[in-house]
């Protein structure tokens, strides 16, 4: 018995140059391994995304665990190559937020207020002061923004990810991601207005 | 006014500061993983018990001794209960002269007496 246990879990350092899928389809044969593997590869991103969405930790430490939750569960199921798993991650965050975002409309939760972040214990430089003012400013003009118009712009210019990929995340057509990241873009500006002083965005000095 | 290039220099910022995962939340995470998988390590299915002809080939050192063994007994049997003549030929060739060695010299006389 403890050489077919051996035989379907090879050490991590023999799985880590493994696709996506390979190490999905591992975890499903019972590769504990493999799980912490697809944890580390995603699940920073996957947080990282759903804060800039709903602006807040908690809700973004649920929505991830959950979006990962329903990664396990596909394991089974899942067919390789018809959907990048990152891609698959990203549109069910997309949903998850989406939903939690109408939730909290219809609690008419002051969503402005629980923008801002709590400061946590870094170092207080003045550039690190200055940068987490940007931060948060940004996020808080984020936040005025449209669900879709947010997100297009989250995965554009904070993920970096190409028009294509972000049509596939948000099911739409490319023309339409132009289109939603073009509109929140001036929206921003426009909540951004005046703040360009207090934000250190001097003429000529854009760092 | 804020330009396109401010907002980049906005985006950049937010980029070199992303929020991370904490460790609570990867321990989260990992225990969904182990609870949710499909086919558990620890619950693998154990090697079912060998069947009689198994145990008995590890006996007589493997199945392929065991065919080998009963291969032999079944031509044995059948040469005994066929006789084939090209058998009784092949004997007769190899053994062309046979001897009668009385082991028992006494013996028919207490045969041939009769009750």
């Amino acid at each position: 018995m403890p050489r077919d246990s051996a035989a379907l879990t090879p050490d991590a350092q023999d799985i880590s140059g493994l696709s996506d899928d390979a190490l999905l389809l591992l975890y499903a044969r019972g590769d504990a391994d493999a799980a912490r593997l697809l944890t580390a590869r995603h699940l920073g991103r996957v947080y990282g995304f759903a804060a800039r969405l709903l602006g807040d930790r908690a809700e973004a430490e649920d929505v991830a665990q959950e979006a990962m939750l329903r990664l396990w569960r596909a394991a089974a199921t899942w067919r390789s190559g018809e959907a990048q798993l990152s891609t698959w991650l990203y549109r069910v965050t997309v949903n998850l937020c989406t939903d939690r975002q109408r939730a909290r409309n219809r609690r008419r939760a002051e969503a402005l207020d629980e923008v801002a972040e709590p400061a946590d214990d870094r170092a207080d430089t003045e550039a690190a002061l200055m940068a987490r003012q940007r931060v948060d400013a940004l996020q808080a003009a984020l936040a005025t923004l449209p669900d879709r118009q947010r997100q297009a712009v989250v995965l554009r210019h904070i993920d970096g990810l190409s028009n294509p990929e972000i049509a596939a995340i948000l099911e739409v057509g490319v023309e339409a991601v132009e289109s939603l990241t073009a509109r929140g873009k001036r929206a921003l500006t426009a909540a951004l207005a005046g703040q360009k002083a207090a934000l250190g965005l001097q003429e000529g000095d854009l760092r | 006014m804020m330009t396109d290039d401010d907002l980049d220099s906005l985006f950049a910022t937010a980029r070199a500061a992303p929020a991370l995962p904490s460790a609570a939340l990867s321990s989260r995470v990992l225990a969904d993983a182990a609870a949710e998988c499909p086919r558990p390590a620890l619950a693998m299915p154990r090697p079912s018990r060998p069947g009689v002809l198994a145990r008995l080939g590890a006996v007589f050192g493997g199945g392929g001794a065991l065919a080998g063994m009963v291969t032999a007994t079944l031509a044995g049997f059948w040469i005994g209960f066929a006789q084939p003549v090209d058998f009784s030929l092949t004997a007769a060739l190899l053994i062309p002269e046979t001897e009668q060695i009385d082991l028992m010299p006494g013996i028919d006389a207490l045969l041939d007496e009769a009750p």
